[in-house]
């Protein structure tokens, strides 16, 4: 049976990990689409939203603790990491909206790309000044980390709960982008910028309201995957790795497109490390390589 | 202008060169090479009257500087290879670093592990660096502009997480160390001298020889397809084929870099390919300007003189190793404030000097009123 085990094991692995990278990419594709900017410094942003994340839930659990000890008992540790998770949201916010600002004053799409790069060294070494270089992780609540048992195997509850959380995502932003007024205008905005700004809409205060909103899923996916994935110095540069790799292949611009491209990227990830070790980079590498080869523009992109 | 030459192209062509395509553009094309050939001359003077110099250096610099102005060379050398691509042929490639790595890895990995003498690890560094080279440029070059520059980033990050991962080969993490420098005509570069005067004179030839293919026809369609992609792939150009051959040829500058890079520090490690070394040569190619490759030599040099000079005032003021976040505060400023050098007529810093010397003041307000 132990082959049974581990195949679940790394499936559900595979499809957890899948969906935390669904979180990141989205944000990153969300803000590609409508800026053409491809925003280097996601994944400081990420690196970011993990470390205020922990700052924040374990001095709200230690004040919480010494003060009001029942409440810290009640919510099973869940307080703490609830406000985390906010403090990364507004803490991704407040960079995205800081590299808005910056970006206003360049011209040219390759020039501001070039922009988000400074940004990103800056914000990854500021990480490593503040927080130090040892591998750190949020505390998940008790409340959402009990095993659960999947096809009689005990899996954490907490990699159920990334997945719910990722669908929930998914759900709110097609609804965001597909159903609502807001994002007719979005996607107009994406299509024809003058004319939208033409027929009277403020689209520079809609686009900036998208790149906060990004910047602050950014940071909240810093903090949810913080809590299962150990994050450090050098965590910035593979959430970017792993993230372009998603666009890359699932189409930039496209939220279809980074949700089969995570769930691919997650899958041959989780199977490669599992049976094929130090050669699973070569499996991702040569996905990118073969997808790229055949389709420029990935799988769900639209030619450019 | 180009319409009215290439117009009679039927008349011209069939008397001149039949069947060269940079033949047939006639007169307009020999008086842009009679023009660039006239940059080309007065450069290469000013070129001899920089290299002299340098190349006297040694008798008075102390061995620091000696190893500083090395380092800055290598680091030119990269970002001349960046302004190649990006400066003469509109391809921003963030995958440079990786070229670099692939010479350095190789040499690293002949020399340790296959214990091959450095008469053939150094050839087949460059082999290496030309072939990632021309295995990227094959899946990047399809695309332009911004798409170019992600499908580099995504190679380079491919490299890196190989670099790292493969561990039986490339040592993971922490990379291959304990890389000796060789002898060269009974010198050893183990002496900051013989190094230093080997990277000057490496970093002149691949200048010269860079400047000397610049003015070619094919330095020249390269610079046609930068400026109207559309009109030289109408006049029958093979516009990626053109792109294609750059690469390798960038490939092949970043190599020899590679080379005396992991000569120089003695290890490589997967580090090369990351966001920070990266962003080092592409800074010392915006400072120094995209459309000039001797911008990007003296940006090189300029850009670890920089970072020498800041990790050690953080160290005084700071007590601290961050010089990171400086320089990528430094990097923001130089693409939002001269994002065509620093000596380029629109750089801010150039300007407000110009104003400080009661000179150039019409300059300022026109360049306030265009924003």
């Amino acid at each position: 049976m132990p082959g049974y085990f581990q195949f679940v094991l790394t499936l559900m692995n595979g499809l957890t990990y899948g969906a935390l990278l669904f979180v990141i990419a989205s944000g990153f594709t969300l803000v590609f689409g409508l800026m053409r900017v491809l925003n280097l410094s996601h994944g400081a942003i990420y690196l970011l939203g993990a470390y205020v994340g922990y700052t924040a839930s374990r001095t709200v659990s230690q004040v919480l603790e010494q003060s009001v000890p029942a409440l810290q008992q009640a919510a099973g540790g869940g307080f703490g990491w609830v406000l985390g998770v906010l403090a990364a949201a507004v803490a991704g916010g407040l960079v995205a909206l800081l590299l808005q600002r910056l970006i206003r004053n360049v011209r040219g799409e390759l020039s501001q790309t070039l922009l988000t790069l400074g940004l990103a060294i800056t914000i990854g070494d500021l990480c490593l000044w503040v927080w130090g270089g040892l591998p750190l992780t949020l505390q998940a609540p008790d409340a959402i980390s009990q095993p659960v048992r999947i096809a009689g195997i005990p899996y954490p509850g907490y990699r159920l709960f990334v997945i719910a959380f990722a669908v929930l995502t998914g759900i709110c932003l097609y609804l965001l982008l597909f159903r609502s007024q807001l994002g007719r205008i979005i996607r107009a905005g994406v299509d024809n910028r003058e004319m939208v700004a033409a027929v009277g809409i403020n689209i520079d205060r809609l686009f900036l309201t998208v790149f906060i909103l990004g910047g602050a899923l950014t940071g909240v996916s810093g903090a949810i995957g913080g809590t299962y994935l150990a994050f450090q110095p050098g965590t910035d540069f593979q959430i970017l790795t792993i993230a372009l790799f998603v666009v890359v292949i699932g189409g930039l611009g496209s939220l279809l497109g980074s949700g089969v491209g995570a769930l691919v990227v997650g899958l041959i990830d989780s199977f490669g490390r599992a049976y094929f070790s130090e050669l699973a980079i070569f499996l991702l590498s040569g996905t990118v390589i073969l997808v790229l080869a055949f389709r420029t523009q990935g799988l769900f992109g639209r030619a450019n | 202008m180009t319409a009215t030459t290439s117009s009679p192209d039927t008349r011209s062509g069939s008397s001149e060169k039949p069947s060269g395509g940079a033949g047939s553009t006639g007169g307009l094309h020999d008086r842009l090479r009679a023009m660039s050939a006239r940059r080309v001359r007065r450069d290469l003077l000013l070129g001899l009257l920089v290299l002299v110099p340098a190349a006297l250096y040694p008798l008075v610099g102390s061995t620091f500087h000696l190893q500083l102005l090395t380092s800055g060379l290598i680091t030119g050398l990269v970002a001349m290879s960046f302004s190649l691509l990006a400066g003469f042929s509109g391809m921003v490639s963030l995958a440079q670093m990786a070229f670099y790595g692939m010479a350095a890895y190789v040499v690293a990995i002949g020399g340790q592990s296959y214990g091959l003498p450095p008469l053939a690890t150094v050839p087949l560094g460059l082999l290496g660096a030309c072939l990632l080279a021309a295995l990227f440029g094959l899946i990047a070059v399809r695309s332009s502009g911004i798409y170019f520059l992600i499908m580099t980033l995504a190679l380079l990050q491919m490299f890196f997480g190989v670099a790292m991962q493969w561990q039986s080969v490339t040592g993971g993490y922490n990379g291959i160390s304990g890389i000796t420098r060789p002898e060269l005509f009974g010198l050893s570069l183990r002496d900051a001298v013989p190094l230093y005067l080997l990277t000057l004179t490496v970093a002149a030839i691949a200048y010269v020889g860079l400047r000397w293919l610049l003015q070619t026809p094919f330095g020249l369609t390269l610079q046609g397809i930068r400026d109207r992609p559309e009109r030289m792939r109408a006049l029958g150009f093979r516009v990626q084929l053109h792109r294609w051959l750059l690469m390798i040829l960038s490939g092949l500058v970043a190599g020899m870099a590679g080379i005396l890079g992991v000569y120089y520090h003695g290890v490589v490690s997967p580090d090369v390919a990351g966001l920070t070394s990266s962003l080092l040569p592409i800074l010392a190619a915006l400072v120094g300007g995209v459309s000039s490759l001797v911008g990007g030599l003296l940006g090189g040099i300029f850009v670890t003189v920089l970072i020498s000079t800041v990790s050690f005032l953080m160290q005084q003021w700071f007590d601290s190793s961050h010089y990171w976040t400086v320089m990528g505060l430094f990097f923001m400023a130089v693409v939002i404030y001269c994002p065509n050098g620093v000596l380029a007529s629109d750089s801010r810093p150039r300007r407000l000097l110009a104003r400080a010397l009661g000179r150039g003041g019409r300059d300022g307000d026109d360049a306030a009123a265009g924003r």
